[in-house]
């Protein structure tokens, strides 16, 4: 969409909203909002935060430039190459992602301000570390208040880490049924066994959900009589930041986790491999300014795009390999891995369908990698050829893919517990049926193995 | 009713004489069990957090007067 427009995440919050305007992003501050707007930026919050990178940096530009009338100010902030979604990170994105929270707030409790709200779609990887990017999430402390994002903050990030580490990491997908986080009752439920003698998780997760079921029908109290000063609130804070930082999980045991030690790549077809995607990266002009790679693993081939500076997303289904490329590469600042099922991709979710964009939706890539995945979408899930072509075609400009012959012991492998139903799984056909899609620039056979590695421009 | 329900509503009850019942004035529903959950703790929060800064404050001291070459600057106000 190239219009101008307000965007349809933008819309809960009357401090302002963000839009479009002939292709910048912009941010619009209402006057509500300003004594606030100015505290944050006259208290040395701001430039605090920002200096930290926890929080992104703006400029702010001309008032004529807002949406609709009265706006206060309007802010250009940094722009954020890729948008991401808590569920679509692994255990120690999400953990990072509330202590980067946590930060925030103690900084701004010091400086008499506190974080309105606590949701986990304000924090965004930028730069390889986790940054607030809603400016207007900043209200002036009022003595004696209890934090009133402490629900949201509980239901977005402590619900889903208690469950991810002490029951089942792939419990992080319920984020995607909740968009204002897991319910603390169903994730008390779920992990009560699990975190008896926790009493941390007891006070945040399990107390706190029997609180609200039994203060449903209360009034809500807005002050008090100085019953929460700032040493509860900052008491809180330090509570919290104790629960999470000692929330862990060990990525083992999973289906990818060690894929590069279970392979038939001897080092020099491996070393090769690199050798031609450097190779096919130099031929794609200009030089690509988004590289996805789909079924990244731990992101061993990503990061020949990273290194370029190419912001680089390296999607894969496994939640330990995301986790072990995450924190083996968390100082690459172009380098974001991520979860994502590519036989069901991330759908469009929230208010009329359009507060988070699918994954089809946030791209194409100006290059899409596809190295030794063909076989899983097309063995392991049926999908034919054809379909792969066509949704490579999607979210791709260019693609860098490598075919994996039946003959090869991994595509064996996946063969030895199903019939061979996939007679047009052939060289032949796949560039027959990517042909239709895709013009084919080079193609190199890795040695030693039975592999080729494609370069291909799409046809659009 | 079971003694822990009753002293649990009991609890509630305190904590909602505590408070003053105004609109929270938050565009996110912040949630009155979530609230009257740390108005409870309140006092434990609190207490915990001024011993807790106060003692790493005194190993800081002690930390300092031992290498006092270290920076002054890392000790922590109680508000």
């Amino acid at each position: 969409m190239s219009a101008d427009h307000k965007l349809c995440a933008s819309f809960r919050d009357p401090s302002g909203f963000i839009f479009m305007k002939e292709g910048d992003l912009l941010r619009q501050v209402n006057p509500p909002y300003e004594p606030h707007y100015k505290k944050l930026m006259g208290s040395g919050l701001y430039g605090q935060l920002t200096g930290k990178g926890l929080l992104i940096s703006h400029e702010e530009v001309d008032t004529g430039l807002a949406m609709s009338e009265g706006a206060i100010a309007v802010l250009k902030p940094d722009r954020i190459p890729f948008i991401s979604y808590p569920y679509e990170w692994c255990f120690s994105q999400l953990k990072a992602a509330a202590l980067a929270t946590l930060e925030i707030q103690q900084s701004a409790i010091q400086l008499d301000m506190v974080l309105k709200d606590a949701s986990a779609y304000n924090i965004q990887f930028h730069k390889g570390r986790p940054t607030l990017i809603d400016t207007l999430s900043f209200e002036t402390y009022v003595p004696g208040t209890p934090w009133k994002a402490y629900k949201q903050f509980c239901q977005h990030f402590v619900a889903p880490l208690v469950l991810m580490s002490h029951v089942d990491v792939r419990l992080s997908k319920l984020t995607a049924s909740f968009i204002d986080g897991i319910p603390l009752d169903l994730a008390s439920k779920i992990s009560k066994s699990a975190t008896k003698f926790s009493p941390r998780v007891a006070m945040h997760l399990h107390l706190h959900a029997q609180m609200q079921a039994k203060a449903a029908h209360s009034t809500v109290p807005a002050q008090t009589r100085g019953a929460f000063n700032k040493n509860s609130l900052l008491g809180l804070i330090d509570s919290l930041q104790g629960l999470i930082e000692k929330l862990s999980w060990k990525p083992e045991g999973t289906e990818w986790g060690d894929y590069y030690s279970d392979t038939n790549y001897s080092s020099s077809s491996m070393s090769t491999k690199h050798q031609v995607v450097n190779e096919y990266l130099d031929l794609v002009t200009p030089q690509p300014a988004m590289v996805w790679d789909l079924g990244a693993n731990n992101g061993e081939f990503s990061s020949l795009a990273s290194a370029r500076g190419i912001p680089t997303i390296a999607w894969d289904i496994d939640p330990a390999a995301v986790e072990k490329n995450y924190l083996k590469r968390s100082n690459d600042p172009y380098m974001l891995p991520l979860m994502q099922d590519l036989t069901n991709p991330s759908p469009a979710i929230g208010w009329n369908n359009k507060e988070r964009d699918s994954f089809l939706q946030r791209g194409p890539a100006d290059v899409v990698m596809a190295l030794a995945l063909i076989h899983h979408l097309a063995i392991g899930n049926n999908v034919p050829l054809a379909d792969i072509a066509t949704f490579m075609n999607d979210v791709g400009r260019w693609l860098i893919i490598e075919f994996v012959p039946k003959e090869d012991s991994q595509v064996q492998r996946l063969l030895s517990t199903r019939e061979d139903v996939y007679p047009g799984y052939t060289q032949q056909g796949f560039e027959r049926e990517f042909g239709q899609r895709f013009e084919l620039v080079r193609a190199t056979a890795i040695p030693d193995t039975r592999r080729t590695l494609y370069l291909m421009r799409g046809k659009g | 009713m079971k003694p822990m329900n009753r002293v649990f509503n009991l609890l509630i009850a305190t904590a909602c004489v505590l408070t003053i019942s105004r609109s929270a004035g938050a565009y996110i529903d912040a949630g009155s069990g979530s609230y009257l959950l740390q108005i409870l703790f309140a006092g434990i929060l609190g207490g915990f957090f001024v011993a807790k800064t106060a003692f790493r404050n005194l190993i800081l001291v002690i930390t300092r007067r031992i290498h006092p070459q270290e920076n002054s600057d890392s000790v922590t106000h109680v508000r």
